[in-house]
């Protein structure tokens, strides 16, 4: 830290003085004048020229600080290098890239700092030199692919399993972009679903994925269709896709290239030209090779015209679009099964919405939003939708702003209530149901039909509380007691709240309107009622919960307090040591024996 | 590249290079005073000539040169090592082309020359032989000049002449000829937006008596040079260049720009005469000693410098002694100057130290003049090596400041 009374400023200007004279006293470096390297980046505010060599040959390194050094690390750029994609780590305007795993700690240690940095960027220079980092390529291919010259403006995105074996995949080319997929249907509705219904969209052509044994270092890069198909060769079937692609009468072909690293799966695309050579009287080659009729070519022969030596390749940019990239970068092992699952929402209210938000984002396949209900001003204070879409069904223009979002999901949207949704639609391969209606005669006759095992699977209830000082989620297996009705009275109010208010205090306010009843409470008052529920519902698409389960989320007494509320008896007695509340807790949901939905003892005996 | 200037340590003489920051990073080199010494090996002497050519580009042909070479007047310590480290002669005669870089002889592109190549040398005008070596050149290209309209005249064949002969002797030379208070910004026939120059001098005498007072020195050519950072002009300095001028210079220049001092006003003064007393007074230092008087004139004509202004001497170290130049009594008036105005005064000679003085280099960039550290050729560079940096790294601390693995703190 500075010491007491010096300035940021101060510091900073000393760090340079210090490291002006740290650098040229023990690594003999000369001073630049800044109109020598303010070309490169107007950002650096000093800059040193140091001659280092590794091992035989003498190397120019400059190394520059910007203005917020010793807050900042300094950047280095080799002079004298060999042409961009030769060495790792070492950008085409010369700058190393060191390994972003430095914390500096005393930022006033400047020659500590700088000796670090030059160790880092002295031993860089020295293991490109001798080669031993060439594996740095494969492990970060993708920085490398995507920094050729020849790089297409477009780029692909992709939808494909990034794994092996090699196989033929379907491209949908595009202005703009590409698509590529496992199937026609995979690539047409994710079109369709971030950019709306086109006829456009359901034309994709025949590609191939080669599943490569390692990623291709920039020196094996394919520079024509020739180097394309020697590719193809090294992979299994490769060379009979191709083949199979040449016969297509579509070019370019698209032969996006796979392989897996260290660091994960590492996708590439390349469009590859057919020979378009100029015969000295400046006609065309043919399009088949010469002696055939077209679509006559035996497909061996017809591969060699295509793949030669003469026709040219474009390498594009892949970008991953698939759940398991977008949902965790593929290390998340729950995304295998909340692709599959499907979930019912019922109420896309101010705790609904951004339930069904949450799981969507958290990968879940396919959901079905239900609510009768529209949007309207008031509402997208504590909403995720807003105004762009007042007027409109909460279910619909939600489902399709989610939809748009993540276009790799199934969303859709019902408007009506879920009795209605239920009358017209199966339920059989549902995995949960999610009643986030706040409305308790919708919520007993999900129970009751779930009871009378009219809905096979499980339920999820979620609500809250007055002011939304607390709030629950309650999930129910596909069994029918205990049910909801167990921990509720017959007129819906809960038997053992959380919280406790005084009799004066409503219920629920009431806008100056026929019917338009609320709670005064605020978005972030709501985020732990949407926590509980989202948490539990994904808990039981992962099938880690056996029995009925009640998560809790009591909210800060401060929050309490200032609406007027307290801790209701029962539950202060049982969490007297917690009364700051602020904590998620859950617990069993009790079966009711007398329940008078569920129960098998007549509550009037 | 940044707009620089280079005064090399080469004793009382002159040697400064003013390198352009343009795309081409165009050279001016005033006078040139390499001596033998410099040039021996074995002698503990600065090797400027090394010095020089490390700051020299080269052309097409690998061969070294300069944009222009400005010789202010034909004194010794003005031009010594001309004949033996310039090719003089046409372009096309040049030989040195299979002998090493440091071999190599530099080709003068364009050459500024004072008009006293016109006079004959007489026991008032005495010439060594890179003198007369000199004036043959400056003859050779003015005489060609004569001959071809200037455009048609190539690289190693220009010449400016900066100012008039007395005896109508560059009445004829046209467009070479620039005369005293003209402004030009042209460096090797191109326009160039770095740079502009306003010629103060050579004056003429206006009697007999006068001519006879000023002697060789007053042919000296002094050129006020506007000097930018880049094309765009963000930043601009003044350098006042005046070879060997004399009180009586500056006491005619004062008493002719006294309404418009700005003329002379300066950001980098190179002192006259290497800080010569006989540039601020006419009194002998010997003979009358304190009592010896400045002409407040020609003080007043050097006393034009800028806030943040540098004066400087070229010229060996300056003791408190008899010793003149340089002077002591010159750089106390010089320092008074550089004092007033928040400024330097600063003696080659001197730095980094009077044992081994270095080239001392100036920066003209970020609105600002800064000294920078200058890089030479013959002061090799150490070289970073493993050894290095594994020793380095053991003299650290226990590298408390930079802690490996990231910060943990976010995800």
């Amino acid at each position: 830290m500075p010491e007491p009374g010096s300035t940021v400023r101060a510091l900073q200007e000393q760090a340079v003085a210090n490291a002006d004279l740290f650098l040229t006293s023990s690594y003999g470096a000369l001073r630049l004048a800044k109109s020598e390297f303010v070309a490169e980046a107007k950002c650096f505010r000093a800059g040193w020229s140091l001659l280092i060599q590794p091992s035989t040959r003498e190397r120019e390194l400059h190394l520059y600080l910007d203005s917020s050094f010793p807050f900042s690390r300094p950047a280095f750029f080799l002079r004298d290098r060999p042409e961009f994609l030769t060495w790792p780590h070492i950008e085409n305007s010369g700058k190393l890239c060191l390994l972003d795993d430095i914390k500096i700690t005393h930022p006033e240690h400047v020659e500590e700092i700088l000796c670090s940095e030059i160790t880092d960027a002295f031993r860089l220079v020295d293991e490109s030199e001798s080669e031993t980092n060439q594996p740095d390529f494969q492990l970060e291919f993708h920085s490398y692919w995507n920094r050729q010259a020849s790089l297409s403006k477009r780029r692909v995105y992709s939808l494909l399993e990034p794994h092996g074996p090699s196989r033929p995949v379907r491209f949908w080319h595009g202005k703009r972009c590409c698509v590529a997929g496992e199937t026609e249907e995979q690539i047409s509705k994710w079109l369709r679903h971030r950019h709306g219904k086109k006829s456009e969209y359901e034309d994709t052509d025949a590609a191939c994925l080669l599943w490569l044994v390692a990623p291709l270092l920039p020196r094996d890069y394919p520079r024509t269709a020739a180097d394309l198909y020697r590719i193809a060769e090294s992979a299994d079937r490769g060379a009979h896709l191709l083949r199979s692609l040449a016969i297509e009468d579509r070019p370019p072909f698209p032969i996006l290239l796979g392989a897996e690293s260290r660091n994960g799966a590492c996708l590439a695309a390349v469009l590859s030209y057919r020979p378009n050579r100029l015969d000295p009287r400046g006609a065309r080659s043919p399009v088949t090779r010469p002696g055939f009729r077209p679509g006559k070519v035996p497909p061996n022969l017809q591969a060699q015209h295509v793949f030669s030596a003469a026709g040219r390749v474009e390498p594009i940019e892949v970008e991953r679009v698939d759940g398991a990239w977008v949902h965790g970068r593929d290390h998340d092992p729950r995304q295998r099964i909340l692709a599959q699952k499907r979930v019912i929402l019922a109420g896309c209210g101010s705790v609904g919405a951004p339930i069904a938000q949450q799981l969507a984002m958290a990968g879940v396949g396919r959901l079905t939003l239900v609510d009768p209900e529209r949007l309207t001003w008031a509402n997208i204070g504590r909403h995720p939708l807003g105004s762009k879409f007042i007027d409109q069904h909460k279910a619909i223009a939600l489902s399709e702003c989610l939809q748009e979002n993540l276009p790799h999901l199934e969303i859709d949207g019902f408007v009506g209530t879920f009795a209605e949704y239920s009358a017209s639609r199966s339920l059989s391969d549902v995995d949960l149901i999610i009643c986030a209606t706040a409305d308790w005669n919708s919520e007993r006759l999900l129970n009751l039909d779930h009871v009378d095992r009219q809905i096979s699977c499980p339920l999820l209830f979620t609500w809250t509380e007055l002011h939304a000082c607390a709030g629950h989620a309650l999930y129910l297996p596909a069994v029918d007691h205990p049910c909801l009705q167990c921990g509720l009275t017959p007129g819906g109010d809960m038997k053992e709240p959380v919280t406790s208010w005084p009799k004066d205090v409503p219920s629920y306010l009431s806008e100056p309107a026929c019917g338009a009843h609320f709670q005064p409470y605020g978005p972030i008052e709501l985020m732990g009622t949407v926590s509980v529920a989202a948490s539990l519902s994904l808990d039981a698409l992962l099938q880690k919960l056996t029995i009925a389960t009640h998560r809790i989320w009591i909210g800060p007494y401060s929050l309490l307090q200032e609406a007027g509320g307290s801790w209701s008896q029962k539950w202060f007695s049982e969490h007297s040591d917690r009364k700051e509340g602020a904590f998620q807790e859950t617990i069993p949901w009790q079966e009711d024996p007398a329940c008078c939905a569920c129960g098998h003892i007549d509550p009037q005996a | 590249m940044a707009t620089k200037l280079t005064f090399f340590p080469v004793g009382n003489g002159d040697m400064t290079l003013v390198s352009l920051g343009d795309a081409d990073g165009t050279t001016i080199l005033i006078g040139c005073n390499i001596r033998a010494a410099a040039d021996d090996p074995e002698d503990d002497t600065r090797d400027v000539a090394a010095d020089l050519r490390a700051c020299l580009k080269t052309d097409a042909q690998k061969r070294p040169y300069v944009n222009v070479f400005l010789s202010t007047h034909p004194d010794k310590d003005h031009i010594t090592g001309l004949k033996k480290h310039f090719h003089l002669g046409t372009p096309a005669d040049y030989c040195d082309d299979k002998k090493t870089a440091e071999e190599k002889r530099i080709i003068i592109r364009e050459i500024w020359s004072s008009p006293i190549v016109f006079r004959r040398a007489s026991k008032d005008h005495m010439l060594c032989d890179d003198a007369i070596a000199f004036n043959s050149e400056a003859k050779r290209r003015v005489a060609l000049a004569r001959k071809k309209d200037s455009s048609g005249i190539e690289d190693g064949d220009r010449i400016l002449v900066l100012g008039e002969d007395e005896d109508g002797k560059t009445d004829d030379l046209g467009s070479i000829l620039v005369k005293v208070d003209g402004t030009f910004d042209k460096v090797n026939g191109t326009q160039n937006a770095l740079f502009a120059a306003r010629l103060l001098a050579p004056l003429p005498a206006t009697d007999d008596k006068e001519a006879e007072a000023m002697g060789k020195n007053h042919s000296s050519v002094i050129l006020n040079m506007q000097l930018a950072d880049t094309p765009k002009r963000t930043t601009v300095r003044s350098f006042l260049t005046s070879g060997d001028a004399e009180v009586l210079i500056w006491e005619k220049l004062w008493n002719k720009h006294e309404t418009k001092p700005d003329v002379l006003a300066y950001d980098v003064l190179l002192c006259p005469h290497h800080c010569s007393w006989h540039s601020l007074s006419y009194d002998s230092r010997s003979e009358k000693g304190e009592n010896a008087k400045v002409c407040d004139a020609a003080r007043s004509a050097l006393s034009q410098i800028k806030t943040g202004g540098k004066i400087i001497s070229s010229s060996c170290p300056i003791k408190d002694d008899d010793c003149d130049p340089p002077s002591y009594a010159a750089k106390q008036e010089y320092e008074a100057m550089a004092e007033d105005a928040d400024g330097e005064f600063l003696c080659v000679g001197e730095l980094p130290s009077e044992e081994k003085p270095a080239p001392l280099e100036f920066v003209i960039t970020d609105g600002a003049l800064s000294r920078s550290v200058q890089k030479t050729a013959s002061t090799r560079r150490s070289i970073v090596t493993s050894g290095v940096i594994d020793s380095i790294n053991a003299k650290a601390a226990q590298n408390e400041a930079v802690q490996k693995g990231g910060n943990t703190r976010y995800a």
